[in-house]
């Protein structure tokens, strides 16, 4: 131990590498795909995929976008056009009352919890 | 990327077996969703229902219509820009997008420890919060605001008579406290009043039926 009078060396840290994606021809030909060829979203411990606010913006506009998917439920007045009429499956009829809506409730709850 | 990964998968069985029988539903959606879309971090599914005064958990499911599971940006696009703008929802109507196809239930595994923040806000802020909260959930910015083992698990928006609800779910309610998403919601809709805004966990609410398996 002679490095007595020496300064103290500081060890710097190194910020991780971090790729920001502005658009979408930045994106690596072989994003979320391991190199044999399956197909992965996050790493096994657990990484997330974040998406800056304007990257999102801008795929709003792109031509997949722009239709709908070929495959979407058609529901009158929503996915097609027509009058929205939702609660029609299994034949349950809607149940007439004006008790406490559920699960959404109406505003007498959020004045009781303020 | 991900198409083409898909075809190599396939391509030993092609030898084997006649061309693959796929349902074409089963076929669009891997071309509307997969071909050339950026991936999620999760697939995002979204629902509409309307909501009715006094219904059971039961009957409330019977309301409930998934109208499309996304995996990709360009899949969450194309169902948000064909499906009518929040601001021409009727009264009582209610759009969620549900992380994974967990369901907007309470009593579902996946939330019945969670619970909700809701958020009311004028109409005319409505269709704003609603897409930035949005974007900020698939983009997975909110999740850095929520403590270690909670997450967010939806966003919804309900049309009501006079103010909106818009809500935001989470997995665990007992790490609700220390999160501080509603300031992060302020930084995203900074110009937005929100008349009433609090959290609330499901097993706290008087309708709520007990757990459930899905």
């Amino acid at each position: 131990m002679s490095d007595k009078g020496a300064s103290p060396q500081t060890l710097s840290g190194r910020e991780i590498p971090n790729r920001r994606i502005t658009d979408i021809s930045n994106i690596p030909s072989d994003y979320s795909t391991t190199p044999g060829g399956s197909i992965f979203s996050t790493t096994p411990g657990g990484t997330r995929i974040f998406y800056d606010r304007a990257f999102l913006m801008q795929c709003r506009n792109s031509p997949l976008a722009k239709t709908p998917p070929a495959n979407m439920a058609n529901i009158p007045g929503v996915t097609s056009p027509g009058e929205i009429d939702v609660p029609k499956e299994n034949g349950v009829q809607p149940p007439k009352g004006d008790k406490v809506d559920k699960p959404i409730e109406e505003n007498p709850q959020f004045e009781m919890d303020i | 990327m991900a198409v083409s990964s898909v075809k190599n998968l396939a391509a030993p069985e092609k030898v084997a077996t006649p061309s693959p029988k796929l349902a074409r539903s089963a076929i669009s959606e891997i071309h509307a969703s997969e071909e050339n879309g950026v991936p999620l971090n999760t697939p995002w599914t979204f629902y509409l229902d309307k909501s009715i005064p006094g219904t059971s958990a039961a009957e409330y499911e019977a309301c409930l219509r998934k109208l499309y599971t996304v995996s990709t940006v360009q899949g969450f696009w194309s169902v948000y820009n064909n499906i009518p703008d929040v601001s021409k929802l009727n009264s009582r109507y209610s759009y969620h997008l549900m992380r994974h196809e967990r369901r907007p239930i309470w009593e579902d595994a996946a939330n019945c420890n969670g619970g909700n923040w809701r958020m009311k806000c004028h109409k005319w802020d409505t269709p704003q919060v609603w897409k930035e909260l949005l974007l900020a959930a698939i983009g997975e910015h909110l999740s850095d605001f929520l403590q270690e083992g909670d997450e967010i698990s939806g966003i919804s928006v309900s049309i009501r008579e006079r103010d909106d609800i818009v809500t935001i779910w989470n997995t665990n309610s007992g790490l609700a406290e220390q999160s501080n998403i509603l300031e992060k919601v302020k930084e995203l809709v900074p110009k937005v009043t929100f008349t009433a805004s609090f959290y609330k966990a499901f097993q706290t609410h008087q309708a709520f039926e007990g757990y459930k398996k899905n």
